[in-house]
């Protein structure tokens, strides 16, 4: 509630500043026509990004960029018009999207647009001078920005060298509009294009997870586990890999539906990431099966934490709905667990989870809801580990 | 990177090599840029095209290091090398383009020799030279650009207007060729003044890359990697708003190949993917722009057709099991040899809203149950509530 105060605060700030310059500043018809070919540019630029990426209308994002078009109108044209078009865009998308791109974003806009105003002498006609002044001027609305608070929820130093290009092609754009309004309009695609950029980051998270279950999707697991595995082979680190597959899953399913299906797979998801430490890496592999990376564990402790998972699905009451839409509590969940690692089984990913996979299927053979790995008796004369473990599985 | 033949020795020692590629070439851009602010020096052609040259090979040498190895890279050389065409006389933009797309060749992210890439870049940039040099001013900058990007990526550009007039739902993207281009068009113009302006473009033109990742992502993302149609998930989120904005009828049309695991196992899986890409290039071509196409899972289908009635929705599949039908398809089969697939069948099943009160899930269990009794009542049929009446 208070952000939307303090940006219709702003915004009726920006409209008194407005008025005031307007008086004192004379405005000639190329200024409303350079002024009304950015707005049109950033207009331009908001439509092609919301047709590209519907659901995707993240708040800093959207301020960058209409600093990018406040900027090319206070070099290229005037303080005045500068702020009115930030006023402009900010209305336009409250009514687009219902929402004010920042708090203090309005006013910082309008601050540092009078800071590049006041800084360009020489705007008309671009020289050696005018780079090092974009330079400045792109520094000065980074820091005024980034001061006041308008981009606090944003991450890191790739999103200000993202905010530093889109204000540079900005600046640069501004520099040139002088002569020909046109260039301001070939703007728009490498503006939209940047934008892209600064969506990535959203874009691979969604990729990487599985939305069923809030694990690592097949394809990213194997990168992670690639990853891991080429640190710790050479250093001679165990790695522990884990293939675990539900009992009678497709019975469950025809049984309940797979509405109830869904929600046994999510239980379990979230079961298997509270068991789970922080650099151990769950992921789902496939229909029921899922896979998990246990970094720095050898073959005795990925039997245990094998051992721990198992008893923890079994464990498990998923309450959900049933084909006929009633309520009902599904119990009994069980998984067969194949356990697998470095340097046991194999030196690569691949080997370790073609391991694993057969340790499933011979669970599955046995009787399913065990664990099998390795016969842990003989690993434990084999490494002289002290008194023999308990028999598993 | 990406090349996954080389052993961890062989990538270290190209990391070190291009690492030292781009120090050298950092020093000497940065001596470069130095000499050129003394004002007593003259500013001349040859050191214009040097700043252009450094600039791109250290773009290019940074975007080596950055890229994804699932993500097809994204060659920047068009920026400068329209930067060139603006700035510099005919001979200093070929030397431009010349060091510019032969590097590309080598150290470049697409792999392999593809002589016609490198013939239509030298063109493009002649092209965009005599074109900004007959016209001049803004307007002419933006032409030779406009002539460069048509030169280099024609085949995209005509590709990606055929999708977005055949297809109201296809998101189009600004590509990297048209985004290269402007960049240029900017660099060009501005480096007319200074050529300072040259370096403070690598800032924009090092996030290339991860834009054009961000467009893999979101084009993976939303569809079926092996008949480029829509997936089940986007289908459903665009038939979703198709149907909340359409208050007249609205169909969905099921379509599901008869015998499709028999032709898996007689000619073999590159042979049924064949089959599959030919059946989806039909129902995208024999549904109008609005429809929306989507493969919803192994050899089912999906369409949904916004405002019409029972009885068009029923012709329109009447329409798509014939054109299948007459479909031949030429392909591999088990054992490499060519053959020759006919006699292809599909059952479809229709359902459609009578009020425009049903949401897309009753719609789909409806059709799904049509088409069901086409597969009972002997396949390669259209099942609907008009017919079952009729």
């Amino acid at each position: 509630m208070s952000r939307v105060l303090t940006a219709r605060i702003g915004l009726l700030l920006g409209a008194v500043l407005f008025g005031g310059l307007a008086l004192v500043v004379p405005l000639t018809a190329g200024d409303w026509a350079l002024a009304g070919t950015v707005l049109a540019a950033a207009v331009a630029q908001a439509e092609i990004t919301r047709r590209t990426h519907p659901g995707h209308q993240d708040l800093p994002t959207a301020t960058a960029m209409t600093s990018v078009w406040s900027v090319v109108a206070a070099i290229s044209v005037h303080l005045t018009l500068a702020v009115a078009l930030v006023l402009v865009l900010h209305a336009y998308r409250y009514v687009r999207d219902r929402q004010f791109p920042a708090d203090g974003g309005v006013v910082a806009c309008g601050l540092v647009a009078a800071h590049f105003a006041a800084s360009a002498g020489a705007w008309a006609t671009p020289d050696p001078v005018a780079v090092l002044a974009v330079c400045a001027a792109v520094a000065a609305h980074l820091t005024v920005n980034y001061a006041l608070g308008g981009h606090r929820f944003r991450r890191g130093a790739a999103d200000l060298g993202l905010d530093a290009a889109l204000l540079t092609v900005g600046g640069v754009t501004g520099a040139l509009a002088g002569g020909g309004l046109l260039v301001v309009l070939v703007a728009v695609p490498v503006v939209v294009t940047l934008h892209n950029a600064a969506l990535t980051k959203q874009l691979e998270d969604d990729a990487s997870l599985d939305k069923k279950t809030g694990m690592a999707t097949p394809a990213a697991w194997q990168a992670h586990a690639e990853h891991v595995f080429a640190e710790a082979v050479p250093a001679r680190r165990p790695v522990g890999v884990l293939m675990i597959d539900l009992d009678h899953f497709k019975r469950l399913n025809d049984t309940y539906g797979h509405r109830a299906g869904d929600d046994v797979l999510a239980t379990v998801g979230a079961c298997l990431r509270s068991e789970l430490r922080q650099a151990d890496f769950g992921g789902r592999f496939g229909g029921e099966e899922f896979t998990v990376l246990l970094p720095d564990t050898d073959i005795i402790d990925t039997m245990t934490t094998a051992e721990r998972i198992r008893a923890a699905i079994a464990d498990l009451r998923v309450s959900t709905v049933d084909n006929h839409g009633e309520h009902t509590v599904i119990t009994g969940v069980t998984a067969s667990v194949g356990a697998a690692a470095h340097p046991h089984h194999g030196t690569t990913v691949d080997d370790c989870l073609r391991v694993a996979d057969s340790h499933v299927y011979q669970a599955k053979e046995q009787g399913r809801n065990m664990v099998v790995g390795i016969d842990t008796a003989r690993v434990a004369l084999h490494t002289r580990r002290g008194p023999k473990p308990p028999e598993i599985g | 990177m990406g090349t996954g033949g080389h052993t961890g020795g062989t990538n270290q020692v190209h990391d070190m090599i291009s690492a030292a590629a781009v120090l050298v070439s950092a020093a000497v851009c940065g001596v470069g840029l130095i000499w050129l602010t003394v004002p007593s020096v003259s500013w001349g052609t040859g050191r214009k095209a040097l700043v252009l040259i450094l600039c791109g090979l250290i773009q290019a040498e940074l975007a080596r290091r950055t890229a994804h190895a699932d993500t097809p890279g994204v060659s920047a050389a068009a920026v400068w090398v329209v930067g060139a065409a603006l700035t510099l006389p005919l001979a200093g933009v070929m030397v431009v383009s010349a060091v510019l797309l032969t590097h590309d060749q080598f150290r470049g992210p697409r792999r392999g020799s593809h002589l016609g890439r490198v013939l239509t870049g030298t063109a493009g940039a002649a092209l965009a030279w005599l074109v900004y040099s007959a016209a001049g001013g803004m307007l002419g900058a933006v032409l030779a650009g406009l002539a460069h990007l048509a030169a280099t990526n024609g085949p995209t550009l005509v590709r990606e207007a055929r999708r977005l007039l055949r297809d109201a739902h296809h998101r189009g993207s600004i590509g990297d060729g048209m985004t290269c281009a402007a960049l240029g068009v900017l660099l060009g113009s501005f480096a007319q003044h200074s050529l300072l302006a040259v370096p403070l473009v690598l800032l924009p033109a090092a996030y290339l890359q991860r834009a054009a990742r961000g467009r893999a992502l979101r084009h993976a993302a939303a569809h079926d990697p092996k008949t480029q149609l829509w997936n089940h998930a986007a289908w459903q989120t665009l038939s979703s708003a198709a149907l909340a904005s359409h208050r007249t009828h609205t169909a969905v049309l099921m379509v599901d190949l008869d015998h499709f695991k028999r032709l898996n196992d007689t000619y073999g899986h590159q042979a049924g993917d064949d089959v599959l890409t030919c059946v989806a290039h039909v129902l995208q071509t024999t549904t109008r722009r609005n429809d929306i196409v989507a493969r919803f899972g192994g050899e089912e289908f999906s369409i949904l057709l916004p405002g019409v009635t029972e009885q068009q929705a029923c012709q329109a599949a009447e329409r798509i099991r014939d054109q299948i039908a007459a479909l031949t398809v030429i392909t591999t089969n088990l054992h490499g040899r060519p053959t020759t697939i006919k006699g292809i069948t599909a059952s479809i099943g229709v359902a459609t809203t009578h009020q425009g009160e049903a949401c897309v899930d009753d719609l789909l269990v409806h059709a799904d149950r049509w088409l069901y009794e086409a597969k009972e009542s002997g396949r390669n049929r259209v099942c609907g509530p008009v017919l079952a009446a009729a």
